[in-house]
């Protein structure tokens, strides 16, 4: 496969990941400050400050506004033009990576992708208050889902569909990672939160992950169990060891169908990862050793990403750094 | 050529192959590159010889080298009221067979200050073709002052005549776009020129060949009028500059830093 | 369509009877269900800086079997002449010699590429798909009107108006037996692939794009997904000794076949304009040692040059030695000085077009022209004679269009798609353009222009 085309569709997976995390996130955000202790004055904090840390970084933020709270950060995520990794920004890149390499993706993913970025139409600005935060993400995730079901029932499963496989695990793996990180290291600092702050809640993404993690440990919500929960539990969808688990699944079937060289750097660092996170199985969860992985995690996540730059969609290019030029030339001077 | 810093996926076609032909016969030739590659030949439309080569690993530097032996011989000079009348020029057998070389091209066109010098000269019309083009060929040599430094390789044609200052190619330029504008068709030869008496690194030279009725193409060099042709080394023909240069080609890397081109052209014992 | 006021032509009169039963606003919704597909799809055209849907009329343009008979010939007659002498122009110019074209029209051609002089591409075969703009006139007769050989687009138009026509209006088809066009891109693809060079078993193919920002990249990439064959950029190809390759994830993959819808010059920046980022370095030279074909050859343009389009019956009677089939334009050559006289005294009613331009852009129509707008193209006419041809003004025929919710005249072309692997095939049918705007001659997408779906019936 064309070595652009494989990043461009990887791209693309990530992408829709992306804009779709962010969806719940704000969703589960946005409920999550209507009630308890994040509904008197402490939203900020225990909310959208740690939105801003998960989906960018406050000093940016920090740069175009002046404080996290109700107003500014759905807007941000959503449509920020200061935020190169909005909602909105997301969902244009892939839809543009999409549509050059459209002969690649079946009539419909890419009819449903241009879809979606058609309906960003029906949101002008401001729009994105607070009464629609939850249709409009409700519409990214439906779009997300509708993309992802197509990807899955007519593609075939070659290496383009592992591709977009490998984006869109790895995509998740990270914000996963990220997230839990987030609350982790609040942990600390703030042993006053309690399990009622919705503050948990807001780290399950949504619904979704809190159903799931019900049918697992109805009993306890507390901090250390949900963390372990979207760390290591080998069957939810979301948690950071299944996502693990579907890169290298998808890195292996890309090598077995010699779409990357034998062994890929990508593969053993995937490989390593999945280690570390079986060992941390083994033992009871909690202390430094915690703190430890879950910082490491997403950083690996990166790593993997850098790996598959260089060994598979850049060192193909075979390029030097700088542009194409025209030989000089010198005039006939006698 | 040396690049400021690594070039690679460089690709190029050298037209510095002299050919045989009427007045020159090639008893040696060679062209090297260096990071040294594989050349490949072929015949461009005008009939030159072309090498193309590709590099592909990174290089900071790239040398071409062209080397030969040639045997040069004087032209039949036409004598002077040799050959047809300016009329011939407007037949319309003449106009279709040179058609090549008779429009305006990359660098030669006969606007605004090439047509003003042009009217200024009041040539004579009525001693024939030869002569008509003999006189052009002075004038452009007395219009233009040879200056090293004056032009560049794209200076175009309306600046070398305002400024009334450039090299060979400027000349060469000039008299083919005098020549077209007036029917007559005219090419651009360039090669090398070994001036008596001057052992030295030069540079490469571009002179003229115009379609004279009655004669066929002739030789002529504005920047050294009435040239005794067996000092210059034919390279390539083309419509101008841009048909035939030394080198072109393109690469991928930094900006060229420095670009140093040497002629040696020497006498050998016969 | 029709003969008068309501009287429709034979071949329509079964979709008009048919039709008569639906009201016009239901036009209107099935219309709007198609450009809202057209919508979805990203089938759009870059217009003024906007993606635009590209209008689509719903009622298809009718072709009586017997009728598209003799335009198939026709039309595959004069791809193998214009083909022929393409291979004559950069191989032996006997045509040249022989007198059948003056030396000059080619010598002084835009289209003419110098570099491919002494370059036979794999089968001696420089074009490999054609697009031939035809118009019907008043009387009924089908004239040439120009040829299209660098790359010609439009042909996934035809394919796609098809489909929604099949799924937005399914009545229409009732029951007409309509030719099918959906295997085109299988026609283009084995055309394609008999261009490979020889020894190469099953040659790989490419649709080499300018890319995303190119106004029909549409088309490109839905021609690459229906053939099967990657769609790449100039920077996805390598030439490694004197071959075309792909650069892969895992490693470089040997390519036989460009379709390329870049234009000559930007092909090859070490050996044509090297200002092109969109193309190869090298291609050109693997391209001159047969190693790779390039789809439609580099400087099939030397022969869709307009002025070209005046000797295309004698290239015809020449290299074939047949009568040509198909009637052209009167063209009148304004390099050429009573030509030029007559056609700068007659300019009201004549048509001026420049002989390199396309897309109806450089293009003069006397009879809708302000004087202003024809003294601007007489100057430059008498600056640039070479530049120009002039011809009769034809009286286009004209098919009902939905304007709003109602039916209006508007003129109508024909742009039929030949491919030639071994021998020249027509796609039956083609696409029809409609001129959106009143009485206007121009059909062109860039210029306001809408498309039909044509129907080629069979009896």
């Amino acid at each position: 496969m064309l070595a652009r085309v494989a990043e461009t569709l990887y791209w693309t997976a990530r992408d829709l990941e992306r804009a779709e995390n962010l969806a719940r996130l704000l969703e589960a955000s946005q409920s999550a400050a209507l009630e308890g202790n994040a509904s008197n004055g402490a939203g900020g904090r225990l909310v959208w400050e740690p939105l801003v840390r998960v989906a960018a970084d406050m000093e940016s933020f920090l740069l175009t506004h002046r404080r996290a709270d109700e107003r500014s950060v759905p807007w941000f995520v959503t449509f920020g033009r200061d935020n190169p990794d909005s909602i909105a920004a997301c969902i244009n890149r892939a839809r543009e990576n999409a549509r050059s390499v459209r002969d690649r993706l079946p009539t419909e993913v890419w009819e449903g992708i241009n879809d979606a970025w058609l309906e960003l139409a029906d949101w002008p600005p401001p729009r994105i208050t607070r009464d629609g935060v939850y249709p409009f993400c409700r519409g990214v995730r439906r779009s997300s889902y509708l993309i992802q079901g197509l990807v899955e029932q007519s593609m075939r499963r070659d290496e383009g569909w592992q591709f977009m496989r490998l984006g869109r695990f790895l995509e998740r793996a990270e914000r996963s990672g990220k997230l839990v990180l987030e609350r982790y290291a609040d942990l600390d600092a703030d042993r006053a939160a309690t399990p009622e702050d919705g503050a948990w809640q807001a780290i399950m993404s949504d619904a979704t992950a809190h159903e799931a993690y019900l049918q697992v440990d109805a009993v306890e919500l507390s901090p250390e169990s949900v963390s372990r929960f979207l760390m290591l539990d080998p069957g939810f969808p979301r948690s950071v060891a299944f996502c693990l688990g579907e890169v290298e699944a998808a890195i292996e079937g890309l090598a077995a169908a010699d779409a990357m060289p034998p062994d890929p750097a990508p593969l053993t660092l995937a490989r390593t990862a999945r280690d570390l996170l079986d060992a941390a199985a083994r033992k009871p969860w909690g202390g430094p050793e915690v703190g430890d992985l879950l910082e490491r995690l997403p950083a690996r996540c990166g790593s993997i990403d850098a790996a598959l730059q260089e060994s598979c969609f850049a060192a193909s290019y075979e390029r030097a750094p700088a542009g194409q030029r025209a030989q000089a030339s010198r005039q006939a001077q006698n | 050529m040396r690049y400021a810093g690594a070039a690679g996926e460089s690709v190029n076609e050298v037209r510095l192959s002299p050919r045989d032909d009427g007045r020159q016969r090639v008893e040696w030739a060679h062209v090297r590159v260096e990071p040294a590659v594989e050349l490949f030949g072929h015949t461009d439309a005008f009939g030159n010889e072309v090498r193309w080569f590709q590099l592909v690993g990174s290089h900071d530097t790239l040398v071409v080298e062209s080397e030969a032996i040639v045997t040069t011989m004087p032209a039949e000079r036409p004598p002077a009221g040799a050959g047809g009348e300016m009329a011939e020029l407007d037949e319309p057998g003449y106009a279709d067979r040179h058609a090549e070389f008779l429009g305006a091209s990359a660098h030669v066109r006969w606007g605004g200050p090439v047509a003003e010098l042009g009217d200024g000269l009041a040539l004579e019309e009525g001693e024939g073709a030869l002569a008509w083009v003999r006189a052009l060929e002075a004038e452009v040599n007395r219009a233009i002052a040879y200056t090293t430094g004056a032009t560049r390789v794209d200076t175009p044609i309306e600046d070398v005549v305002r400024a009334g200052a450039g090299v060979c190619q400027d000349m060469a330029h000039l008299m083919i776009a005098l020549c077209r504008r007036r029917g007559m068709a005219a090419r651009y030869i360039s090669g090398w020129l070994h001036l008596p008496g001057i052992e030295r690194p030069g540079e490469s030279h571009a002179w003229v060949e115009a379609a004279v009725p009655g004669l066929g193409w002739v030789e002529l060099d504005p920047t050294h009028p009435d040239p005794a042709h067996e000092e210059y080394v034919r390279l390539a023909v083309g419509r101008d500059y841009a048909d035939v240069p030394p080198l072109r080609g393109s690469y991928v890397g930094p900006p060229t830093e420095e670009m140093s081109v040497a002629v040696t052209v020497s006498e050998l014992p016969a | 369509m029709f003969e008068g006021p309501d009287r429709p032509r034979e071949p329509y009169r079964r979709l008009y009877s048919g039709l008569s039963s639906l009201r016009p606003s239901t036009f209107a919704a099935r219309s709007a269900l198609v450009d809202r597909a057209y919508l979805t799809q990203g089938i759009t055209f870059a217009h003024g800086g906007r993606e635009q849907p590209f209008p689509f009329d719903l009622l298809p343009r009718l072709i009586p079997q017997d009728e598209w008979a003799g335009l198939e010939a026709g039309l595959t007659q004069r791809v193998r002449a214009l083909d022929r002498f393409i291979g004559d122009v950069y191989g032996p110019r006997r045509s040249v010699a022989d007198g059948v074209v003056p030396n000059r029209l080619v010598a002084t051609c835009e289209g003419y590429v110098r570099a491919m002089v002494g370059v036979v591409p794999p089968l001696g075969r420089f074009v490999h798909v054609a697009g031939i703009d035809l118009v019907r006139d008043d009387d009924g007769v089908w004239r040439v009107l120009e040829d299209n050989l660098r790359c010609p687009s439009g042909l996934s138009y035809v394919v796609q108006n098809r489909a929604f026509m099949r799924r937005a209006f399914p009545e229409a088809f009732g029951d007409h037996h309509v030719e099918p066009v959906g295997h085109a891109p299988f026609l283009l693809l084995s055309a394609l692939m008999a261009a490979a060079p020889e020894g190469r078993g099953s040659p790989r193919v490419v649709v080499l794009t300018p890319g995303p920002a190119n106004a029909a990249y549409y088309e490109h990439s839905f021609l690459a997904q229906q053939m099967g064959v990657p769609l790449v950029e100039g920077g996805d190809l390598t030439v490694r000794d004197r071959r075309v390759y792909l650069r892969t994830t895992a490693g470089r993959e040997r390519v036989d076949v460009i379709y390329r819808r870049i234009d000559d010059g930007f092909l090859d920046p070490a050996s044509l304009r090297s200002d092109s980022m969109l193309g190869v370095a090298g291609l050109m030279q693997a391209c001159r040692e047969g190693n790779v074909a390039v789809c439609n050859a580099i400087g099939t343009g030397v022969a869709d040059d307009k002025a070209v389009y005046a000797y295309v019956p004698d290239l015809i009677r020449y290299f074939l030695e047949e009568e040509p089939i198909l009637e052209q334009v009167p063209t009148y050559l304004l390099e050429r000085e009573e030509d030029r006289a007559y056609a700068l005294a007659n300019m009201e009613r004549l048509v001026v077009k420049a002989v390199d331009g396309a897309g109806g852009y450089g293009l003069l129509i006397g009879p809708h022209a302000t004087p202003g707008e024809r003294e601007l193209f007489a100057r430059r006419v008498r600056e640039n004679p070479r530049g120009y041809i002039a011809q009769e003004t034809v009286r286009l025929s004209r098919a009902p269009v939905l304007v709003g919710e109602r039916f209006r005249a508007r003129h109508v072309d024909l742009r039929p798609f030949v491919v030639y692997g071994d021998h020249p095939v027509v796609v039956p049918g083609g696409l029809t353009r409609v001129a959106l705007r009143d009485g206007s001659l121009v059909v062109n997408s860039s210029q306001g222009g809408g498309s039909k779906d044509t129907w080629v019936l069979s009896s």
